[in-house]
């Protein structure tokens, strides 16, 4: 995790900017489930859903799926693989 | 004039391309063609039209035009257009005419008011568009294309048991709901193949990139989109579909972070959107179909994009990966703008098209108190904008400037058919009314207010945040991720030396021992034949060879005899029966 | 219902391949060209004489030849019913182009004793013809047994030691097929049953106990099933795949095998009928047989390189496609068995004379030396290529047609599993001959030849099975009525059902 000035600039302007917006633009909050009228909850949906997508995909795929070498043909994947142009 | 059936233009379109030397009046045809389809949709055809037609002993159907079909239809000859368009650099005439003849058959499936007819274009669509994927030209093309094709025969030998057992089970050819009979659940596995449901959905993301940049562009706009369009005409409201749709929306974001190349996570993406519709075809209500077809519509123009975006770096570069690309925006800004317009409209910002059409779909969710499937479906929009909106544009394009990266131009149809895309995503995302007057039900849904507006901009803001957290983690990286296509390609082999190995083995023991005794019998049956042989041949011999060959010819024992032998005993057994029969 | 009128049409249909062995025979290789015309010329001539007879056929109206009266009652006879007329059409159309096609494939392999081959061909074509239109089982048997005598010099035409012993092994298959059916005639006449071929079965009513019945279905289906290729008496198919490819194409694929599995619709429908055979519980027997052989033949038919041997083995499939489908004793699966031997013929007809024009262009007979082929034979692989779709039942091709009918009918009669059979079996069709297409078409040449088309006389056969497959699938009844033909056999043979065969769903 990149953690930098920018950074932290960003998040403190975007959760001022997203509380502003709700307060004063939203007239009526939907209750969809326990929580989700909370404020900011959306935010925060956001950004955990989107660490928790890259972590658990990330660990699925190192521990299971990604394979360094081709399982089909059993050659190793190039990272800059010379491909012929489609024409 | 007489309403006809529009996919009879597109296979005629598609038969002229495959003919015409002239390039420019093949590439006109290309975009003409659809551009007549949709003319036709528009004046020629009303809903309720339909022509019907006696075939052997069954009534077909091949038109039935109504809310449904129609606003498929808009959306297929809006895309065939686009890619014909996008496709304009592209000389290879059977590409084209493959091209036109997916779209058409594509379409065909959309009108067709029986099942039979539906078969029938069900089948050419899996024809056609393996050809895109084999006139790729990469070194993997030819064989998925091969798999795809299979993949599909099964898909559609399981729609056609589903039919035809229906249909002998008292059903009608008529194609309307489907009950909870095995006839209805083999139809549905049918459908689902092509509808990429989770875990029949391997062939998707294993074909797709395989093809060519233009290729591409048409394969991710049809066959997905049809099979929405026979789940939402047959399978209205079975709730399986909405918890399939849901894994599906999932499925395919946790897959496209794993994936490093561009098309393919893209193609993802596809399976990870056609989750919406489909789990929107399981909630089944009035909302929820307008949902599933909006979305199909949204979904068609803006994938469309984003495959044309994609596939111009592809082209310009000659490159396919995250890996292997970076760095060069600044060489391609147009394609970069563009795709971002497809990437916001995929990630549902508001004024963008999936904004108000993905909406839909998770209203109808929430009106039928779904709210686990609410959740984990914005979840997955959350992935969505991660890797479509900016993980795959960061590494494709932006990063440090990368030299080493030889980028060629990219053809000006390409541009112009983006430009025209992005146009469209932009427009039914400003004013979607355009888009809901179309929907098979009075649509009463109206996407932009302040809460879920704002619901969706600190969601997708915060998303960005969370990205830039984690940017480093998210390159690509150079591996190849298993999929569910795993299974037959590496167990069918297996599988095929387990069945067919014994079955040898058995012939040919069998063949040994019926061979010795078939060489024991022959010499009472072979006997009459030969002299037969011989026989015919003595003209020739006396000819040939001279009398004398001839006479020794005939001077060998007389088989003919043997022959005749044969007939009198067939004589005598028959006189005797009859003899005795008296 | 119909009515019979006395004719000469029926033996003439059979007499103009006669005519034209002997004329072909006299006029022997000195004129090769005139003798190469007479079999074209014959073809075309039985064409008119079988369409002729089919308006007739169509409008109930039977024209029928008695050739010679052994006692009342017992007739070397011929007779143009629908059953027989959607055989005797087929054959008489196929033959025109495969006459064509082996005036080309002939010459250009520059193969010994044409003549001898030119003449056995026709009379076999005569044969069948009798086969076809035989009106009662001595007849039917008569004609059988002349087929097998007669394709034996063309199995061993090349008179090699492989082709020798391949027709060595033709004849004992056949021939002892042959004295099962002679068996079984012997048997009806000894019990005195009129033993002429009835649409639902002449021994239903004739009062037989079941252990007869029996013993006639055994003699009777598997002096029929040799012919036919199922399992376990196909052996003799894949090895006469060693005769030139015009008799692989026209014989052992349409004709002989044809007569086999015509043979078997005789004998389930005309001799036995529905009622019966479902009363034994025979149909049972002949649908499990059958199945098993489809789906092991074309399991079998993936391991076998040899193009030829491949496409023999598929053909072994197919033929159990139309028994499966007369042992189901349905409208719809009679109807779809009967489409079957029109569409197959068609079709394989097709794929054995691509096999032989690619052997006479370039001496490659394997399907792993076929690569690139497609780029050097557009023409030729193109129609291999439609004839691979029909073979895998793709709409809107004729074996799509067929199967429908079959799979729909196995559905009919409550037999789902033949139905998933069938479709099984089109899957793996698709495995063995998809291949081929894409091997020639999307791989590069390895040799660096170029080779072109073949000789006008077998491209331009090549292509018109190939369209007919489509066409016939689109419109069967066009214009031979093969549909109609098809649909007159079932409704006479399920006559409590012609509301669901002939009806709309």
């Amino acid at each position: 995790m990149i953690i930098d000035r920018p950074i932290v600039i960003a998040v403190v302007v975007g959760v001022v900017l997203a509380a502003v917006l709700e307060v004063f633009l939203v007239d009526h909050r939907e209750f969809l489930f326990a929580g989700s009228d909370v404020l900011l909850f959306w935010a925060g949906f956001g950004l955990v859903g989107c660490i928790g997508i890259v972590v658990i995909s990330k660990w699925v795929g190192h521990t299971f799926l990604m394979k360094h070498d081709d399982p089909y043909t059993g050659e190793h994947v190039e990272a800059e693989p010379e491909e012929p142009r489609d024409g | 004039m007489a309403s006809f059936p529009p996919v009879v233009i597109m296979v005629v379109a598609a038969v002229l391309v495959a003919l015409i030397p002239v390039s420019i009046v093949r590439k006109a045809i290309a975009v003409g063609a659809p551009l007549l389809v949709l003319a036709h949709l528009i004046w020629g055809l009303d809903a309720g039209d339909s022509v019907t037609m006696t075939w052997l002993s069954v009534e077909l159907q091949p038109l039935r035009a109504d809310a449904l079909s129609l606003v498929f239809g808009y959306v297929f000859a809006i895309a065939a257009a686009l890619g014909g368009i996008y496709a304009w650099h592209l000389n290879d005439r059977y590409q084209q005419a493959a091209a036109l003849g997916y779209a058409g058959t594509s379409i065909g499936v959309v009108f067709a008011g029986d099942l039979l007819t539906l078969v029938l274009f069900w089948e050419l669509m899996a024809l056609t568009s393996a050809y895109l994927i084999w006139a790729g030209g990469y070194p993997g093309s030819r064989r998925a294309g091969t798999r795809y094709l299979f993949v599909h025969m099964v898909g559609g030998s399981t729609l056609l048991a589903g039919i035809l057992w229906h249909l002998g089970t008292g059903g009608s050819l008529d194609f309307s709901l489907f009950e909870g009979t095995v006839a209805g659940w083999l139809v549905l596995g049918g459908f689902a193949i092509n509808a990429a449901i989770v875990p029949l959905h391997a062939w998707l993301t294993d074909a797709y990139p395989e093809a060519g940049v233009t290729g591409s562009v048409f394969l991710s706009a049809f066959t997905t989109k049809t099979a929405v369009y026979v789940l939402a005409r047959g399978f209205p409201g079975w709730e399986i579909l909405i918890f399939l749709g849901v894994v599906m929306a999932l499925y395919g974001v946790v897959f496209a972070v794993l994936e490093n190349d561009i098309r393919r996570l893209l193609a993802y993406h596809i399976i990870s959107q056609v989750g919406y519709m489909v789990a929107a075809v399981g909630i089944g209500s009035e909302i929820a179909i307008n949902g599933a077809v909006s979305h199909a519509f949204a979904h068609v123009i803006y994938k469309g994009l984003l495959f044309m975006g994609a596939g111009a770096a592809v082209y310009a570069t000659g490159r396919r990966t995250l890996t292997a690309l970076g760095g060069i925006s600044d060489r391609m800004r147009l394609v970069v703008v563009l795709y971002m317009v497809g990437a916001f409209a995929i990630s549902a910002f508001p004024l963008f098209s999936g904004f108000v059409s993905k909406s839909l779909v998770i209203y109808a969710a929430e009106k039928e108190h779904i709210y686990w499937a609410v959740a984990l479906l914005y979840l997955a929009s959350v992935g969505t904008f991660l890797h479509t909106g900016l993980k795959l544009p960061y590494f494709t394009w932006f990063g440090p400037r990368r030299d080493d990266i030889h980028v060629g131009p990219v053809p000006r149809g390409m541009i112009v058919a983006m430009v025209l895309a992005a146009a469209l995503c932009i427009g039914i995302g400003v004013y979607p009314t355009a888009l809901y007057d179309q929907l098979p039900f009075a649509n009463t849904y109206e996407p932009y207010y302040s809460d879920h507006v704002v619901r969706t901009l600190q969601m997708l803001g915060f998303t960005a945040v969370g990205f830039w957290l984690l940017r480093r983690k998210l390159g690509g990286e150079a591996t190849i991720t298993i999929d569910t296509d795993w299974i037959y390609r590496k167990a069918g082999p297996l599988v095929r030396v387990l069945v067919q190995t014994p079955l040898e083995a058995v012939f040919t023991f069998f063949e040994r021992f019926i061979g010795a005794l078939a060489r024991r019998a022959s010499a009472l049956a072979v006997a009459p034949a030969t002299g037969w042989a011989r026989l015919l041949r003595v003209s020739a011999y006396a000819r040939e060879r001279g009398p004398d060959e001839a006479l020794a010819f005939l001077g060998r024992p007389p088989m003919g005899i043997a022959i005749v032998a044969v007939l009198v005993t067939f004589a005598v057994v028959v006189l005797a029966a009859q003899a005795l029969g008296e | 219902m119909s009515e019979t009128t006395a004719s000469a049409l029926p033996l003439a249909a059979v007499l103009v391949p006669v005519g034209a062995a002997m004329l072909a025979s006299l006029t022997t290789g000195r004129w090769p060209n005139l003798r190469d015309a007479w079999a074209t010329l014959a073809g075309i001539a039985m064409v008119a004489i079988t369409v002729v007879m089919l308006t007739d056929t169509l409008d109930g109206r039977i024209h029928r030849t008695v050739l010679l009266e052994l006692s009342p009652g017992i007739d070397i006879a011929l007779r143009a019913d629908p059953a027989g007329m959607i055989f005797g059409l087929l054959v008489s159309v196929l033959w025109v182009l495969a006459g064509v096609y082996a005036v080309g494939y002939m010459r250009g392999e520059h193969e010994q004793k044409q003549t001898r081959f030119f003449t056995a061909f026709a009379l076999s074509i005569a044969t069948v013809a009798g086969v076809a239109l035989a009106e009662n089982l001595l007849t039917f048997v008569l004609f059988y047994e002349l087929l097998s005598l007669f394709t034996y010099p063309l199995v061993t035409h090349r008179e090699t030691e492989t082709a020798l012993v391949a027709g060595r092994k033709y004849l004992a298959y056949t021939l002892s097929g042959g004295l099962m059916l002679i068996g079984a005639t012997a048997w009806l006449h000894v019990l005195g049953v009129d033993a002429t071929f009835q649409a639902g079965g002449f021994l239903d009513g004739a009062g037989l106990d079941s252990a007869t019945q029996w013993g006639l279905f055994v003699l009777l289906a598997g002096g029929v099933g040799v012919k036919a290729g199922v399992m376990p008496l196909h052996s003799w198919l894949p090895s006469a795949m060693v005769a030139p490819t015009p008799v692989s194409a026209l014989l052992h694929a349409v004709a002989v095998v044809k007569a086999g599995v015509f043979g078997m619709v005789r004998v389930g429908v005309f001799v036995f009928g529905a009622a019966l055979l479902d009363d034994m519980g025979a149909w049972l027997v002949l649908a499990v047989m059958s199945a098993g052989t489809l789906l092991i033949a074309s399991i079998l038919a993936l391991r076998h390189d040899n193009l030829k041997r491949r496409l023999a083995y598929s053909t072994i499939s197919h033929l159990s496609y139309i028994v499966l489908g007369v042992a189901l004793i349905g409208p719809l699966a009679l109807t779809g068995a009967l489409l079957h031997i029109v569409g197959h013929g068609v079709t394989k007809i097709t794929l054995f004379f691509v096999a032989g024009a690619i052997h006479v262009r370039t001496h490659k007979e394997n399907v792993s030396d076929l690569d690139g082929i497609g780029r050097q034979m557009p023409i030729t692989m193109g129609s291999f290529a439609l004839a691979s779709l029909s073979m895998v039942g793709i709409p809107p091709f004729i074996l799509f047609t067929s199967k429908l009918y079959l799979g729909w009918g196995a559905v009919e009669v409550g037999q789902q599993v033949f139905l998933i059979v069938y479709l099984v079996s089109g899957l793996l069709a698709a495995g063995y001959l998809f291949p081929i297409v894409i091997r020639a078409f999307l791989r590069s040449s390895p040799d660096h030849t170029r080779y072109g088309e073949a000789d006008v006389r077998m491209v331009a056969p090549i292509a018109v099975t190939a369209i007919l497959a489509l066409v016939w699938g689109i419109a069967p009844d066009l214009p031979l009525g093969f549909f109609e033909l098809a649909s007159t056999v079932a409704d006479a043979a399920f006559p409590q059902s012609v509301a669901l065969a002939g009806g709309t769903p």
